[in-house]
């Protein structure tokens, strides 16, 4: 009776959640996931990693992961509010809200644009967290017979996968996840204790903390990117129209019967795409958004391109419930799927909490605390949002100036509070750096976190294979599960090049789709 | 689906990339000079590989393998990258980019580090936050002075009375 069982562990996760202490740091979680997340240009990786430093003296790591969920949902739901009102999403998931949400702000219909984001999120996210309370533990099970051959093949699934689809170019997007491999291989050897790449110095010998990595690469990467171009880019108002009808009516009638569908449409496409190593958000929220505007050209009623409320419901349906999906490989198999998760899974390492199977026997009060929060997230995100947009709104007139200074202010922090020296500040200066570069040069960032984290992993499930096998290669091919995901990593390469060989097969000219799919060169 | 209805869409989708940030803005020529910083940099690590202690064990790959294919996977990348930006056509974009303010903000990254703990938190971080300001254009002198003095001192409260994290007390003998 699985399903039963299940049932228990969720009560005793909820009955954790609804502590009062834990409660609030999920109030608190959300409060400032949208505070971060709503501000310009801030999507949820780089809002987590700013705020990865506020849980470091947490002695109790549950309090920690309710509050990173809140922090989470906080931000995606800021980064659309932001999307919606000024056009400037802060990750690729929001673009395709922006298309049609800013659109409708401009003509008046700021609110209800909001509102079926915000609805849509809470039905999208408590569906997706229903799916991901059921399939978590069997895959988990599943999981447990997992050998190091497996699980090498699959932690080379999720880069390769990820990096081929997110990126606009193969190469460059490879090119990330080597740099990112090699970041990984710096400091001691864990199998052997031979020191790699540490060139003489004792700082390096640990290896490069991932949370500098991170803080590097988003926040002050960004900063300096933000900073080469604030001359030409000139400060955009927020437009929100008068609130004449407050707390009810954000929707009309046909507000609703326009947006459920596509929400449950979204939660179909977000769940599974999250599930699988496909970059988190960014893939279903485009499907989403083409499949409603087909959709409404069938019924004959295009607004698509004009402020359609189906092209916001749909993506932002999407976008939330692609989290709970990732949440699957995350917890079951300790594989993050989109570089969020990516850092989501550096916080778990800080409390010394290794996702996989073992998980659900050994955390089970984490880890369904961490699921019952999610219900929970979703809720407070609802209530805390539309009723309090107005205060919400005020954030957005934060000026740039301060805004950026802010982000340096927090970046330096996180880093310094690693070991309270400055070099920890250079070090993520540097990477900083390099990640101007990259976003100069069109580099995806993702891959590089994926590289760094999985990277060591994946050389330890390959070296043990070696070992456990004699030395003998073929060990990754004799295994039927791993030979069949190497198979699929092959496969994956080609995916950026699937609308090209699907046109060539028909003998039509191929059209191009460079955010769903990447762009070749 | 006809052609049209793609680009329609197209447009649409277009738009909103140039909204955000996905542009590459890059010329031809950073291109190449970045390929050839990358070539120089993996072909360094390439040859650093047969620097690492590679004792002879129960590890039959040993701790040479993976950078081995690391950086030879990196440089074969980067020459890719290269032949990439070299075929790309001459028209380098027009750039109104500016370089100032990204290597000030570099530079007071970089004293940030050196003075943070000898000045203290207190007065290092609102000296970045002020002169980061100013960099990124604020030009409201009072505002900027306000709003470094406050937040420096929440955050430090907050950490250090409430996180227990430890900064710097510094010359002010916290």
């Amino acid at each position: 009776m699985i399903g039963l069982s299940v049932f228990g562990d969720l009560l005793h996760g909820f009955g954790t959640v609804l502590d009062p202490m834990n409660l609030l740091w999920a109030i608190l979680g959300v409060t400032l996931g949208m505070l971060v997340g709503i501000l310009p240009g801030i999507g949820p990786a780089l809002t987590i990693a700013l705020l990865l430093p506020i849980t470091f003296n947490f002695s109790d790591p549950i309090g920690a992961f309710i509050m990173f969920a809140g922090i989470y949902y906080g931000a995606m739901y800021g980064g659309s509010t932001t999307s919606i009102l000024i056009n400037t999403p802060g990750e690729s998931a929001s673009v395709a809200t922006a298309i049609e949400g800013h659109k409708m702000a401009q003509k008046g219909r700021a609110r209800a644009a909001l509102a079926t984001a915000a609805i849509g999120s809470f039905v999208a996210g408590t569906i997706s967290t229903v799916l991901l309370t059921f399939v978590a533990k069997p895959i988990g099970s599943l999981a447990s017979h997992f050998q190091a051959t497996d699980y090498f093949a699959i932690t080379l699934l999720a880069m390769v996968a990820v990096t081929a689809i997110v990126g606009h170019s193969l190469v460059r997007g490879l090119l990330s996840l080597v740099v990112g491999l090699f970041i990984g291989l710096i400091g001691l050897d864990s199998l052997s204790g031979a020191p790699r790449y540490t060139f003489g110095t004792l700082r390096l010998l640990d290896g490069i903390d991932v949370v500098i990595v991170i803080v590097g690469l988003f926040a002050i990467g960004e900063t300096l990117h933000v900073a080469s171009k604030l001359r030409s880019t000139p400060e955009r108002p927020a437009v929100l129209e008068k609130g004449r009808r407050l707390r009810t009516g954000y929707l009309t009638k046909s507000d609703w019967g326009r947006s459920w569908k596509p929400w449950l449409r979204g939660t179909a496409l977000g769940f599974p795409f999250g599930a699988i190593p496909s970059g988190g958000a960014e893939v279903p929220t485009f499907l989403s958004y083409s499949i409603e505007r087909r959709q409404a050209r069938k019924k004959g009623r295009d607004e698509f391109g004009d402020g359609a409320i189906e092209g916001v419901a749909g993506p932002e349906a999407a976008n939330n419930a692609s989290f709970s999906g990732v949440l699957v490989p995350l917890l079951t198999l300790g594989l993050p799927t989109s570089a969020t998760a990516a850092v989501m899974l550096a916080a778990f390492q800080i409390f010394n909490v290794q996702p996989g199977p073992q998980l659900f026997e050994d955390q089970s009060t984490l880890v369904w605390t961490l699921i019952a929060s999610l219900y929970i997230g979703n809720l407070i995100l609802l209530i805390m949002n539309l009723p309090l947009i107005q205060i919400w709104v005020q954030v957005l007139k934060v000026p740039r100036p301060l805004l950026y200074a802010g982000i340096l202010v927090f970046a330096c922090l996180g880093v310094y509070s690693l070991s309270g020296s400055g070099y920890e500040v250079l070090m993520a200066l540097v990477i900083g750096v390099v990640g101007f570069f990259m976003r100069k040069l069109d580099f995806p960032i993702a891959p590089v976190i994926l590289g760094v984290i999985l990277g060591p992993t994946m050389e330890e499930q390959f070296r043990r294979s070696l070992v456990i096998s004699n030395g003998d290669a073929s060990v990754f091919v004799t295994r039927p599960l791993s030979a069949v995901i190497i198979v699929l990593t092959v496969l994956a390469l080609f995916v950026p090049y699937l609308p090209r060989i699907v046109a060539r097969i028909r003998g039509t000219q191929p059209t191009r789709d460079r955010l769903t799919f990447g762009e070749d060169d | 689906m006809s052609t049209s209805e793609e680009a329609v869409s197209g447009e649409a989708v277009e738009e909103a990339v140039k909204a955000s940030d996905v542009e590459v803005e890059a010329s031809r020529l950073v291109r190449i000079i970045a390929a050839l910083v990358l070539i120089v940099l993996s072909a360094t690590f390439l040859v650093g590989v047969f620097d690492i202690r590679s004792p002879k064990g129960f590890d039959p790959a040993g701790p040479r393998f993976f950078p081995l294919l690391v950086t030879s996977a990196w440089l074969v990348l980067s020459i890719a990258y290269l032949l990439e930006g070299l075929r790309s056509p001459k028209t380098a974009r027009a750039t109104d980019r500016s370089w100032f303010e990204p290597v000030a903000v570099s530079a007071l990254l970089v004293l940030y580090a050196l003075l943070v703990v000898p000045l203290g938190y207190l007065i290092a971080t609102a000296l970045l936050f002020f002169a980061a300001a100013r960099v990124l254009g604020s030009r409201q002198l009072v505002r900027d002075i306000v709003v470094a003095v406050v937040l420096t001192v929440v955050v430090y409260i907050a950490f250090t009375q409430f996180l227990d994290i430890s900064l710097p007390g510094g010359v002010l003998g916290l």
